[in-house]
């Protein structure tokens, strides 16, 4: 027996005002957690994306920034067009190092011809890319064949011998890359002579062919030489090429951006509501103890503890409380954010990935310890009120 | 405690037997369609109905609980019961029959999750009642006499 | 072994009032007597116990056990002296519900910066049985009559090997024949083991021979034996 074992024996009497306590200290946890692994998460994910796709500046058709952003964040399949010429225009603009061209399409909704349904296919050439290079060169060096592709992280086989339907045509799975968080995970990539061969087989095989419009791309990728200023070079492309918008690496996904600081902010908001209100009603529960338990405590100083022995007790009592309810509230949000973490990512509209497991045992240690401060803070005046009672006093009627 | 366990046990499989009503993609109007232009239900809705058996052994075991089972045995059995379903009702979205392909389904976005949340609820909640069932004491004779 | 020197002891109340339950009281109570307060309800018995046992700071006047002056003394000093000098029976359940009764009787050797000594559980489980609750270990207070919660308070008072046993009204929610079985106890122990013991009650029928009789009202000693 000693004063740690004293204080939770007396935790586990099971009282309201413990659970409320534990409950307080979960919720600010919790919250604190799920907020830091959000924000934290998706700030990770639109910087490893612009990273993947390896580009300087991405040249679209003029209006279709909006389209191509949802496209590489959420997954949500892009149809805009501009002529092939471009691709040639933007190589002889000095300054750009590479350009590559790509096809953006989709695959159909709800029908038997796809394994799954509205999906977002990126293709390349193979000549000029360098998306998927850097993983080619590393898994497959031989390049994709003919009818092979591979996936973001989510993408998986439906069919046998790691196949997936596409639009009536067995396409084989030879890859994932690694995840992003966005919706570059939830898309297929393969050579443009596959997305020609799809499309000739699709008016035969699939519900509606699949249209590749003649002499047109959706967007072309430039990587510019090194020391460049992009922005000079943006504002030569958008002044050289007509219809086409270029879309800085470092202002790709600016929408995302703008929406994760005003997410940011309200989290700040919530937090600095939630933290006082905590700590207020947790101070509260505490002084409201000091009448409940004046008799119980009197009767401790009258066996010979000390008024460091008692208000140390106390302390114990909340930390432990403390521990237990962020330890589940901290449970809790890792959960919440690894189960639902795809729903989130379409209602807030931004991207989201997981931190490594260092990362999270650090954010989860933070969060634990912030919860215990919280209730240590809270608990502190009142534990040293009480133990400062006359203990005559403390147990009379 | 055995009840405040018992409820949550009830309460989760509620939500393993209700939630894919509204969270397949069945509910969200989406049918999949075969060669021969016959629409079908999904493996969500499937998977959605499977979890009926989950909930329903898992319901009995917290009900036995929430209405004051008295024996240990008992208590415990139920609690084996509830891991047991449980782990069913988040093997079956998982492993067993599975959801649909794309990450942006309603049955991915949303029933996924949910029936993963209330199986991982069910089996530690019904471990705690493994571990908090005791048979129940006959009540004291008052300590002070008048 | 204790002594009150001209002791007054003021409660302040609400709205400016004040009681004074203790007025100008001497007294002394030797090595190894067993002294009865006795006085009815509010006459101040129970102020001049707590005030004996250092439980509450006399507002005029002086308290020293074995000569020490209690108030003179740091809050830690004084701890340890309750600790080890003085056992205390309360009038109400003082038992921590949330421990057994062999828990409640190890509780006064945990306060030591040391915390419990490695021989306490042992010296626990010799009260208990002492007291004949030796049977009653794992039991909770909730689990137990009245008369034997006091016995469990009584062995958890003798815990550390005191000198001096204070008693509150011990027996008030006891019935009648459980109220002889605790005073025989308290007999017992004040024959065998030398004790000092001080009992505050308002019956004087547990008044018997070889005792020492107190009478107080209105906050002052009215008669002494």
């Amino acid at each position: 027996m000693n004063l740690l074992r004293l204080a939770w024996k007396n935790i586990s009497g099971n009282s309201l005002r413990s659970w409320v306590v534990a409950l307080c200290a979960l919720v600010v946890a919790a919250f604190a957690l799920f907020s830091t692994l959000l924000l934290r998460g998706a700030a990770a994910s639109l910087e490893l994306a612009a990273d993947r796709l390896g580009a300087d500046i991405i040249v679209v058709p003029e209006g279709a920034q909006t389209e191509m952003e949802g496209a590489l964040l959420m997954g949500v399949p892009a149809h805009f067009w501009m002529p092939e010429e471009n691709v040639a225009k933007l190589a002889a603009i000095p300054g750009v190092e590479a350009v590559t061209p790509q096809v953006y399409l989709a695959t159909l909704i709800g029908a038997s011809c796809c394994s799954v349904s509205e999906m977002f296919m990126i293709a390349y050439d193979p000549a000029t890319d360098f998306t998927v290079r850097p993983w080619l060169e590393a898994r497959l060096p031989a390049g994709l064949a003919l009818g092979e592709v591979i996936g973001g992280d989510y993408i998986s086989a439906t069919e046998e011998d790691n196949g997936i339907l596409v639009y009536g045509a067995l396409v084989t799975l030879r890859g994932n890359l690694e995840p992003t968080g966005t919706g570059l995970d939830q898309s297929l990539f393969f050579t443009l002579e596959t997305a020609h061969e799809l499309a000739r087989v699709s008016e035969i095989a699939a519900e509606e062919p699949l249209v590749i419009p003649p002499g047109q791309v959706s967007a072309v990728l430039l990587k510019t030489k090194p020391g460049l200023d992009t922005e000079a070079l943006a504002v030569e492309i958008y002044r050289t090429v007509p219809g086409v918008y270029p879309i800085q690496s470092a202002n790709l996904f600016q929408s995302s951006r703008t929406q994760l600081k005003s997410l940011l902010n309200t989290v700040v908001i919530i937090m600095a509501l939630i933290w006082p209100l905590a700590i207020l009603l947790i101070g509260m529960i505490y002084l409201m103890a000091a009448n409940e338990r004046r008799r119980e405590l009197g009767v401790l100083r009258a066996l010979g503890a000390t008024r460091r022995f008692v208000c140390e007790s106390l302390l114990a009592e909340a930390s432990l409380l403390a521990f237990c309810g962020a330890s589940v509230g901290v449970f809790i949000a890792v959960l919440a954010i690894y189960l639902f973490r795809r729903l989130i990512m379409v209602s807030l509209g931004v991207p989201f990935l997981l931190p490594s497991a260092g990362s999270l045992a650090l954010q989860i240690g933070i969060g634990v310890l912030l919860s215990m401060l919280s209730v240590f803070l809270a608990a502190l005046f009142p534990a040293l009120k009480i133990s400062r009672q006359d203990p005559a006093i403390a147990m009379r009627e | 405690m055995s009840k405040v366990l018992g409820a949550v046990m009830v309460v989760a499989a509620l939500v393993l037997a209700i939630a894919p009503v509204f969270t397949d993609c069945q509910s969200d109007g989406k049918w999949l369609t075969t060669a021969n232009g016959k629409q079908v239900s999904m493996k969500c809705h499937w998977t959605g109905i499977a979890e009926i058996a989950a909930a329903i052994p898992l319901a009995i075991g917290g009900l036995y609980a929430l209405l004051g089972g008295r024996r240990k045995e008992t208590t415990r059995l139920a609690a084996i019961v509830g891991v047991a379903s449980g782990a069913v009702a988040i093997l079956l979205p998982t492993f067993l029959i599975g959801t649909c392909g794309s990450a942006t389904m309603t049955c991915n976005l949303l029933m996924r999750p949910i029936l993963l949340s209330a199986g991982i609820v069910a089996i530690v909640a019904s471990t705690a009642l493994f571990f908090v069932a005791r048979d129940q004491e006959m009540p004291v004779a008052p300590a002070a006499a008048a | 072994m204790i002594r009150l020197q001209d002791v007054t002891k003021v409660y302040p109340l609400a709205k400016g009032h004040s009681v004074t339950a203790v007025r100008g009281v001497s007294v002394e109570i030797g090595a190894g007597e067993f002294a009865v307060i006795v006085g009815r309800s509010g006459s101040g018995k129970t102020t001049l116990l707590n005030l004996a046992a250092g439980l509450t700071r006399p507002t005029a006047g002086r308290v020293t056990l074995d000569g020490v002056d209690l108030w003179k003394l740091s809050d830690q000093e004084q701890s340890y002296t309750r600790n080890r000098k003085i056992g205390f029976v309360f009038q109400f359940p003082s038992l921590l519900p949330t421990l057994t009764a062999h828990e409640n009787v190890i509780l006064p050797t945990i306060f030591g910066r040391n915390g419990a000594e490695p021989d306490a559980r042992d010296r626990a489980a010799a009260m208990l049985e002492r007291v004949g609750l030796g049977d009653k270990l794992s039991s909770y207070p909730r689990q137990l009559s009245g008369g034997q919660q006091q016995r469990v308070v009584i062995a958890r008072s003798l815990i550390n090997n005191p000198e001096l046993l204070m008693a509150d009204e011990p027996t008030s929610n006891l019935d009648e024949r459980t109220e002889g079985e605790i005073v025989g106890l308290f007999r017992e122990l004040h024959s065998s083991l030398g004790l000092t013991v001080v009992l505050v009650t308002h019956t004087r029928q547990l008044i018997q021979p070889g005792m020492r009789s107190i009478e107080m009202a209105e906050g002052r000693i009215v008669e002494a034996g």
